[in-house]
């Protein structure tokens, strides 16, 4: 496992990924947040590419998962509840900064 | 509707070592699918979380191989795909749309035929109930070990259970009941009630989409009727009214409020649209007495049916010792509410099989479709040689070929699928019209393509991926360094081999059973419209008088007398008959022996097939028939035991082989077939002979010989009624309606139609088959002619060179096409034979009598005409072709 720095920036799906995990607090699985993702881009989101994604970021150090409790509506099965690190919210705020400086004073 | 059980046990086995991470994605997986249930509906919710699963599971073995797990064990994938082959092949099938779309449209024909069939004999042979965790609902069961039978006077049992117990809960109980509900418009309907408790509702956890459900209280005797209906009665009835709540209707003379509606989706426990309380005098029950009631429970969340078993065993032992004198042999168990109706275990095999028969169409096709690639991948044969000589490696060559084979099944897949959904909505109203005898089916039997079949189908298209993949691939790829020596030696060259010309012999063979099998379907179709019985079957208005479950026979026998006299007495209606069975109806067959012995062909034991109906001396002078020798039957006939008989034309000549038939005597083997009960083992005179009155449903000469019985309605539940109308149609079916209501409310009155409808309902099924066959034969031939059409093109255009010599040296042009059409009328011959043979086999297995030669005849130019243009066509233009340009082409 590697540890990225503070600084580092993320890919374009990384980040929706970290940003709907912070946005979904305690409630950030993979379900809901490839459900948040679709929501707000419209596009269409594969559980599989957030799973890939969400165990990229855990190995970079810039998520936690934790089992959750069983529910009902899962079957009785419990969740893998996401809460970004101290590092991952500094990798965002990087991110959307790098993403400003570069975009600022460009006609979009 | 929880996610596919599948999808579950694949995730489970591909996540990693902790089953914390199967948990995760198989709760992942539930939650998601039951949010696309709420937002898209069953079909679709499965479908998408079957491909979701399936994208998923691609993950996890990508996850494996790349921590080194999978990739260890299997050193060098043997064959290698990648994405830039799957684009190749995308544009390699835009450029041949036709073959594309064949291939396509055949695969997606028969993963749609396999995936529908499937889902077809899943429903009746594992049944699900589709109600919230329906698989916790069960069946309670008593059965008297020692009369080995089953038991349902259990009013008190239940009453001891109604509470639960360790591994029960919501236990409820009902009865089904047949009730006539009348309305304003004064026309009866009858309909089926179930009785139930209030806690049934409890138990299968569906709300009423409007008002309530049942409760305790409306089961108190002095509670006023009441009555909750179901969705399509609602709407169908009554416009779909919502201020309709509390409306009076009147369920077999009773006015009866309404107070809820249920969902269309629930007719529990079976096939009910309305319920109404059970009344349980609880103060009265006796243990083992009373009415006849059946007891469902839900079992607790985690609790097995062998643990509810285990409990009911000591809770039977325990009622064994309170009611010693009713219980002792007593034992109860649970069932699932959904048992199949089908539990011989060798009906199950022969439908389970019929799988087997359905994934060998889908190999032929697959097969053919092979063959269409292949064709096509003749013609690259010089790249895959360069190809190879540029170094790709065989593994190479089958990925592309491979990846191509994916695309056209998985675009296949999706179509078919669409199809499959289709064509089990069909099916089902079809099964329903014709072998359910219109009646509904239970509620769990839905035209819904349950996730099993959608997975068998998407397992369909991977057989077909591998059959339209593998097989050209290995084809084209071996022996390719050979062929590049030959190639570059100036000769050699691709050939089709053995596998190729079974391929093509059995697609020509079932190509023309299809039709042929159509053909003879139809001509049924065809005598039956045609068959005339003397008079016009179109103005006698028939309808089934049947016994409402809370009349006596007395009751039953007078209002049917009463029908019939009111109906003779209505202006425009005469000659009203009763029988049990009326003319062109199904009678069953029955066996018989006559005293002599017959003249007509008999079965080993020397006995007879005859149809038999029990008529009122009435029926003969209704439809016209007169004695041809002999007497008719007369009132003083009407005894309990039928003594007397008449006998049909076709029964002489059949049976007694034209002798005289007056004084013989005959004896049914078998006391009952349906109808009225025959008297067995004795022997009953024949005193008169009719002309056929159209016996029995079957038009076949060889199965019209016929008994008429004096009716006795004493023995019957219910009888049928006919009359000729002389006026309007319609005024005489209100007339009958209301004659019924009149005579007795608690009369069941069902199928009122025309006599000429029996005909047509039997000739409209028949029509729905011909129409399905219709449809498999055209996609079949479609398919087998573009096939041949495509090889032998083929075939012919590899010889261009040899014909080119042959016309060089002086060949007339007409032995050059007779040795190029040698190989493939070889091949017509053979599949015309084997064609035969199986239609003959098919038509003796449906029992279907007509000969084949006509459709088989009707099938024969066509399939010859387009073999011979198929071959004809790439001949003319090889033998227009220069000899010298031929040979400078190679």
């Amino acid at each position: 496992m590697t540890k990225t720095s503070a600084a580092a920036t993320l890919a374009e799906f990384e980040l929706m990924v970290l940003v709907a995990a912070m946005r979904l607090d305690d409630d950030a699985h993979a379900v809901s947040i490839a459900a948040d993702i679709s929501e707000r881009t419209g596009r269409v989101v594969r559980r599989a590419n957030v799973y890939t994604t969400l165990q990229r970021l855990e190995d970079k150090g810039l998520v936690r998962t934790a089992l959750g409790d069983a529910r009902p509506e899962r079957g009785g099965k419990p969740r893998r509840v996401v809460t970004p690190t101290r590092d991952g919210v500094a990798a965002v705020r990087a991110t959307m900064t790098a993403i400003h400086a570069m975009t600022h004073g460009v006609k979009i | 509707m929880t996610a596919p059980r599948w999808a579950a046990a694949l995730l489970r086995r591909l996540s990693r070592a902790t089953g914390a991470e199967a948990d995760v994605l198989i709760g992942d997986l539930e939650e998601a699918h039951r949010a696309r249930v709420a937002r898209r509906g069953d079909f679709v919710a499965t479908l998408l979380t079957t491909l979701e699963t399936l994208d998923i599971t691609f993950m996890l073995v990508r996850r494996s191989f790349s921590e080194g797990g999978l990739k260890r064990r299997m050193r060098t994938p043997h064959i290698a795909m990648s994405w830039i082959d799957l684009k190749l092949a995308f544009r390699m099938l835009l450029r041949y749309p036709v073959l594309t779309l064949v291939g396509i449209g055949s695969l997606a024909l028969a993963i749609a035929i396999g995936a529908a069939a499937f889902a077809f004999i899943s429903l009746f042979l594992w049944p699900r109930m589709p109600l919230p965790d329906g698989d916790e609902i069960v069946v309670v069961q008593h059965h008297d070990r020692a009369a080995n039978q089953p038991e349902s006077r259990v009013v008190a049992d239940f009453l001891r259970w109604r509470d639960g117990t360790a591994t029960l809960t919501d236990v409820a109980a009902g009865r089904g009941m047949a009730r006539n509900l009348l309305m304003g418009d004064g026309l009866v309907e009858p309909i089926s009630v179930a009785e139930v408790t209030a806690s049934t509702f409890a138990m299968t956890r569906v709300a009423p989409i409007l008002g309530r459900t049942l409760t305790d209280a409306d089961a108190s005797a002095a509670a006023p009727p009441v009555v909750i209906i179901g969705e399509r009665i609602w709407r169908q009835r009554f416009g779909a009214d919502p201020a309709f709540l509390g409306r009076t209707v009147l369920i077999s003379d009773v006015p009866t409020a309404v107070v809820g509606v249920m969902p269309a989706t629930f007719r529990f426990p079976s096939i009910y649209e309305v319920w109404q309380p059970l009344k349980i005098n609880e103060g009265a029950v006796q243990p083992r007495a009373g009415i006849g009631v059946r007891i469902w429970a839900r079992m607790k969340p985690g609790v097995t049916p062998e643990q509810a078993n285990a409990e009911l065993t000591v809770l039977s032992a325990q009622h064994a010792a309170a009611w010693p004198a009713t219980h002792a042999s007593l034992v109860a168990d649970v069932q699932p509410a959904t048992a199949s109706e089908m539990r011989n275990p060798e009906e199950r095999k022969l439908l389970a099989s019929m799988n087997g028969v359905i994934a060998l169409l889908v190999l032929l096709v697959s097969g053919n479709v092979a063959l269409l690639m292949f064709a096509r991948a003749a013609t690259r044969e010089s790249e895959i040689v360069v190809r190879t000589a540029l170094g790709a490696s065989r593994a190479r060559l089958i990925g592309q070929f491979m990846a191509e084979a994916s695309v056209l099944s998985i675009l296949a897949a999706i179509a078919g699928l669409a199809i499959a959904q289709r064509v089990m909505h069909w099916g089902l109203t079809t099964f329903v019209l014709a072998a359910n005898g219109g009646e509904l089916l239970p509620f769990w039997i839905t035209s819904t393509l349950p996730p099993m079949s959608i997975a068998y189908g998407v397992g369909l298209a991977i057989a077909a991926t591998l059959v339209t993949g593998i097989l050209p691939a290995m084809k084209m790829t071996s022996g390719v360094s050979s062929r590049l020596r030959e190639a570059t030696a100036g000769g050699g060259g691709l050939r089709f081999g053995g596998v190729w010309t079974v391929l093509i012999v059995a697609q020509i063979a079932v190509t023309a059973t299809f039709p042929a099998i159509a053909f003879i379907v139809k001509t049924a179709a065809w005598q039956r419209e045609a068959r005339q019985i003397g008079v016009p079957t179109d103005r006698y208005l028939t309808a089934e008088l049947g016994r409402g479950s809370e009349m006596t026979q007395a009751r039953f026998e007078a209002a049917v007398r009463r029908v019939r006299e009111d109906l003779a007495a209505t202006s425009g209606i005469a000659r009203v008959a009763l029988a049990d069975r009326l003319p062109l109806m199904w009678n069953g067959f029955h066996v018989i022996e006559v005293d002599t012995g017959g003249e007509g062909p008999t079965d080993e034991t020397g006995a007879h097939l005859v149809n038999t109906a029990a008529v009122e001396p009435d029926f003969f002078a209704a439809f016209d028939a007169t004695p041809i020798a002999g007497r008719l039957l007369a009132h003083a006939d009407n005894a309990d035991v039928a003594r007397v008989a008449v006998v049909n034309e076709s029964f002489v000549r059949n049976v007694l082989g034209g002798r005289n038939a007056i004084g013989r005597r005959l004896k049914y083997r078998v006391s009952s077939n349906g109808g009225q009960l025959i008297p067995q083992q004795q022997w009953i005179e024949i005193v008169g002979v009719v002309r056929d009155l159209g016996m029995g449903a079957d038009p076949a000469a060889s199965r019209a010989a016929g008994v008429y019985l004096p009716l006795n309605l004493e023995a019957l539940s219910s009888v049928r009624i006919a009359g000729l109308v002389a006026g309007d149609m319609t005024a005489a079916t209100n007339a009958l309606r209301a004659t019924a209501a009149k005579a007795d409310a608690a009369l069941r009155i069902g199928d009122v139609q025309p006599l000429a409808a029996v005909t047509a309902n039997g000739v409209k099924i028949i029509n729905y088959i011909v129409a399905a066959l219709g449809m498999v034969s055209a996609a079949a031939l479609v398919l087998a002619l573009s096939g041949l059409y495509a090889v032998m093109s083929f075939a012919v255009s590899r010889r261009t060179r040899e014909i080119g010599i042959r016309v060089a040296l002086g060949s007339p042009r007409s032995r050059v096409v007779v040795t190029i059409l040698r190989r493939p009328l070889m091949q017509l011959a053979f599949g015309a034979v084997f064609g035969a043979l199986l239609t003959v086999g098919v038509s003796r297995l449906m029992e279907l009598s007509v000969g084949f030669s006509l459709g088989l005849i009707a099938v024969g130019p066509i399939i010859f005409a387009v073999c011979l243009v198929a071959c004809i066509v790439p001949a003319r233009r090889a033998l227009r072709v220069d000899p010298i340009a031929a040979l400078r082409a190679e």
